[in-house]
């Protein structure tokens, strides 16, 4: 049973998978890394949700049960969006849906007719104008914004230290290992703009009314995101963490000309500075794959939706690749059928290695999942995929 | 190199600051960048991403 | 007289240029209320050209966003010559996005495209709890029930719309419609929606077949 004790054994072993997998050599078997977030978490324990955004002792309750019931190599749990923080800033773009997950809504930050000053000089922008107008109780005087910033980043610091403790904690009681984002939180220059800045809706109009200015401006993001992505001190095996989002949605032309350049240049840069970056293909990168292909081999590749087929043929080449297995299907199929999604799976992406098994996406809700059959699934995983 | 009023130009900060020298120097200068740029990271990646 | 074809495709080709000058000039031209009801089909008609390119994979979701844009810019232009509404009375939607869900583009775009086909659309927002739509349902006795979510708890917050529908013996006057990024065919069929998809243009028509 899990969690009797660390068998150094296996955690030595999950270490070699993992180092082999990242440095392009056939593994051992492959690696497991599954993800489930803290709302997910709490479903799975019984934690109120609401209660553990604010409590470390809970937070840990809840992440606990998972690392315990649910097979992954490497720590499956994991948190990043404390409401304390945004609530204290008075964020618009991160709020608390009903059921207690914290989501972004869509927001205009940035309007049409100020992308020549975002230009001109992207953090300036941010801080003076966008910044008060995601977060409006910095939009006051300057001794109330200063103390208001203070306080969040206080928060900020408190949640994630707290965080990073009980992750540590539990990935030492369990013999696990770190999973592929270890690093910084980035984003390809153009779902900066896109994201925070003009939303979504405003940017596929911008493509279309302002192209100009949507070029330019990712050109501008690049060396924010340049400097967000390599810190002063860069921590040994550093792997950043890129999600993205918005290319799947734009035509190929798009794509091409706005979406690819700067994201290319982005993940060059860090290669250069000795810093590697996992990318989430968020929806469907098929038609993309021959693009990712072309990036340095720090670069590994996660995906949510596409023909893994194809995309093990071209980026799956000289990337390490992982993703696919979509966990909502344990509501609707039998154990077995699970299973053999996972098992053909396997068998098209991890032949020659390259190829680390992971959910679509992290769970979200623990309802949108058949606990036994998923669990079924992981264990299968990790005894029948040795090479 | 990013250019912005509200990025920590160490050069200026001990050029206000000349008593700070030496090895107190270094420590402070690291002290201040790191700082500098944990408070860059929450404002462009935590709010923004 | 307006080139009825010519503003239909120029909507489905989502040149806005095009659209803006002919219905310019078409304004100019003071038309009856029948001729601009005529302009307002051809726009729909646009959109389910738009529909069929998206379907196809030649247009993506960015350009159904657009095409959300064009329609409302083309309805607000035309809306002033018209003596009410543009259309509602083809049939009632009671819309929203279901509970713990926040997103609301795809749903807004869907909006736009069914009024402009002529239903009446009742938008709850977002975030909306089963008891919401029961009690939409009960007040506006609609034709349609559309639900939206993007992520996969909407999953579990559409099936229990659906029974709760059921609980009040409302599900069977109604046909529910399911959209976003979280629906497939398997959600569908778990849920027990009549019908999903993830192209609005699409929905707009199956809801167009269903009164």
């Amino acid at each position: 049973m899990r969690g009797m004790g660390v068998d150094m054994a296996t955690l030595k072993e999950r270490t070699q998978i993992r180092t082999d997998s990242i440095e392009g050599r056939i593994p051992k078997r492959v690696f497991v890394f599954a993800r489930f977030s803290l709302e997910a978490a709490c479903g799975y324990a019984g934690v109120d949700l609401a209660k553990a955004h604010y409590d470390m002792e809970l937070t840990e309750k809840a992440f606990e049960s998972i690392c315990k019931d649910f097979y992954s190599d490497a720590l499956p749990v994991g948190n990043i969006r404390f409401p304390a923080p945004y609530q204290i800033l008075g964020a618009r773009n991160w709020v608390m849906g009903s059921n207690g997950a914290v989501q972004h809504p869509e927001i205009v930050t940035m309007e049409a007719d100020e992308y020549d000053e975002y230009i001109a000089n992207p953090y300036d922008a941010i801080v003076e104008k966008f910044l008060p107008r995601a977060c409006p109780e910095l939009d006051t005087d300057p001794a109330n914004r200063s103390l208001v910033l203070g306080k969040a980043y206080r928060s900020f610091k408190k949640y994630s230290e707290g965080t990073r403790a009980v992750c540590g904690k539990l990935a030492a009681k369990y013999g696990l290992v770190p999973g592929f984002i270890t690093g910084e939180l980035i984003e390809a220059p153009f779902d900066f703009l896109a994201d925070q800045l003009r939303g979504f809706k405003e940017i596929n109009i911008d493509l279309r009314r302002r192209a100009d200015k949507v070029k330019a401006a990712c050109e501008a993001t690049l060396p924010l995101m340049l400097k967000r992505a390599v810190p002063p001190v860069i921590r040994p095996g550093q792997i950043n963490y890129i999600p993205l989002h918005l290319a799947p949605y734009i035509k190929m032309g798009d794509f091409e000309k706005y979406f690819w350049p700067t994201l290319e240049e982005l993940v060059n840069g860090m290669d250069k500075a000795g810093v590697a970056c996992t990318l989430f293909a968020e929806e469907d990168w098929t038609r993309y794959a021959e693009y990712l292909a072309r990036l340095p081999k720090s670069a590994i590749l996660m995906f949510e939706n596409g023909d893994c087929a194809k995309i093990k043929a071209t980026a799956g080449k000289d990337h390490l690749i992982g993703g696919f297995f979509d966990p909502t299907i344990t509501l609707t199929r039998s154990k077995e059928e699970c299973i053999d999604e996972a098992k053909r799976l396997v068998d098209i992406c991890a032949p020659g290695g390259n190829f680390y098994f992971a959910f679509d996406k992290g769970i979200m809700d623990i309802k949108s999942v058949d606990v036994p059959k998923l669990q079924a699934v992981l264990e299968w995983v990790s005894v029948n995929t040795n090479y | 190199m990013l250019a912005s009023k509200y990025l920590l130009d160490t050069d200026a900060y001990f050029e206000r600051h000349p008593e700070i020298t030496g090895e107190a120097k270094e420590l402070v200068k690291k002290e201040i960048e790191a700082e500098d740029f944990d408070m860059f990271s929450f404002v462009v990646t935590y709010v923004f991403m | 007289m307006a080139d009825v074809l010519a503003i239909k495709q120029a909507v489905g080709d989502l040149d806005e240029g095009s659209v803006t000058e002919k219905l310019n000039a078409f304004i100019a031209s003071g038309p009856g209320e029948d001729e601009v009801q005529a302009v307002v089909a051809a726009c729909q008609q646009g959109m389910e050209i738009v529909g069929e390119k998206f379907g196809e994979g030649e247009y993506f979701v960015g350009d159904l966003i657009f095409a959300g844009e064009l329609l409302t810019d083309c309805i607000d232009m035309l809306k002033p010559l018209l003596g009410g509404e543009v259309g509602g009375s083809r049939g009632t939607i009671v819309l929203g996005t279901v509970e713990g869900d926040i997103h609301d583009i795809g749903k807004n775009i869907f909006r736009s495209m069914s009024e402009a086909a002529g239903f009446h659309v009742v938008d709850l927002g977002i975030d909306q709890p089963p008891s919401a739509f029961v009690a939409a349902v009960e007040e506006h006795k609609p034709q349609i029930v559309g639900m939206s979510g993007v992520l996969t708890l909407s999953i579990d917050s559409m099936k229990r719309t659906v029974e709760a529908l059921q609980e009040k013996g409302l599900r069977g006057g109604v046909k529910v419609a399911i959209g976003g990024n979280a629906v497939s065919q398997e959600s569908c069929q778990y849920i027990g929606a009549d019908a999903w998809s993830k192209n609005a243009a699409e929905s707009v028509k199956t809801c167009g077949g269903w009164v």
